[in-house]
């Protein structure tokens, strides 16, 4: 009768994919890391002993938001979708100051929609203020 | 005369340290990357159509609810305490992430800018989410 031989059982690890896996990891925690990356808007904020700015009337933008989240840019009502259309006329663009005044009440929301509008109309100069309710 | 046997030039790019390098090329990513940690409050920032992308990097970050609760990084507290957390920070004056929730009101965001200026913080990033493309704001 013939005795079949069992075949050899290697002792090693196959390290031969280490590589690939290693690399596989590396395009993983490089997408992961883009994620990270937030939108926002930054914020310069006063010196805590610095005096305020005084500007005349004539530069400064007003836009008050109210309890109810109303809009009123320089005394007049406005609606959120007609402030971009508002600021983009020529009797604002050379004012420099945004002074937004917030009801203590109103939402956050409101207020961020609103930088957003006048940093897409190119105002940079924003100052935020609470409005007592 | 007998002639030198000249020897033969091997055309084969060694590899074999090829995991090695990958593998120290892993580490530096995960050393260097900053990852987003979980948020200790429930937040939603506003959505906003278009905002700047903010390159995260490591600084101070306080979150925001609508009901007045507060996290200076992973601290919890109430809006009151907030200049006894900022007061801890071990790096003081750390660029600020503020993750406020949009239905927070605007006396909320004041304080913590209040905080924030009273103890000579410089610069505030307000977060928001970014509206996605084709859909109408909120």
């Amino acid at each position: 009768m013939k005795i079949k031989r069992f075949a050899q059982i290697s002792s090693e690890i196959p390290v031969a994919s280490m590589s690939d896996i290693a690399f596989l990891l590396i395009v993983f925690f490089m997408i992961v890391a883009v994620f990270s990356i937030e939108a926002g808007f930054s914020l310069k904020l006063p010196a805590k002993d610095k005096p305020p700015l005084e500007v005349s009337d004539q530069r400064i933008i007003e836009l008050r938001i109210s309890r109810d989240n109303s809009l009123t840019l320089n005394g007049k009502s406005v609606s959120p979708e007609e402030l971009g259309a508002h600021l983009s006329q020529p009797g604002f663009r050379n004012r420099q100051f945004v002074s937004i005044k917030a009801h203590a009440k109103s939402r956050y929301k409101t207020a961020v929609l609103v930088i957003e509008q006048f940093k897409r109309n190119g105002f940079e100069k924003i100052s935020l203020k609470k409005l007592k309710p | 005369m007998k002639l030198k046997n000249s020897y033969r030039i091997v055309s084969i790019i060694p590899v074999a340290s090829m995991s090695d390098i990958a593998f120290l090329l892993l580490i530096f990513m995960l050393l260097s990357s900053l990852l987003t940690p979980q948020p200790p409050l429930q937040v939603a920032p506003p959505q906003v159509p278009n905002t700047a992308e903010v390159k995260e990097e490591k600084g101070t970050r306080i979150y925001l609810d609508a009901s007045g609760h507060i996290a200076v990084n992973e601290e919890l507290g109430r809006l009151e305490d907030i200049a006894a957390l900022l007061a801890r920070l071990s790096v003081p004056k750390d660029q600020i992430y503020l993750y406020a929730d949009a239905e927070c009101a605007f006396e909320k965001i004041d304080e913590v800018l209040a905080a924030l200026k009273a103890q000579a913080f410089e610069k505030a990033t307000l977060i928001c989410r970014e509206t996605p493309k084709g859909k109408k704001r909120d």
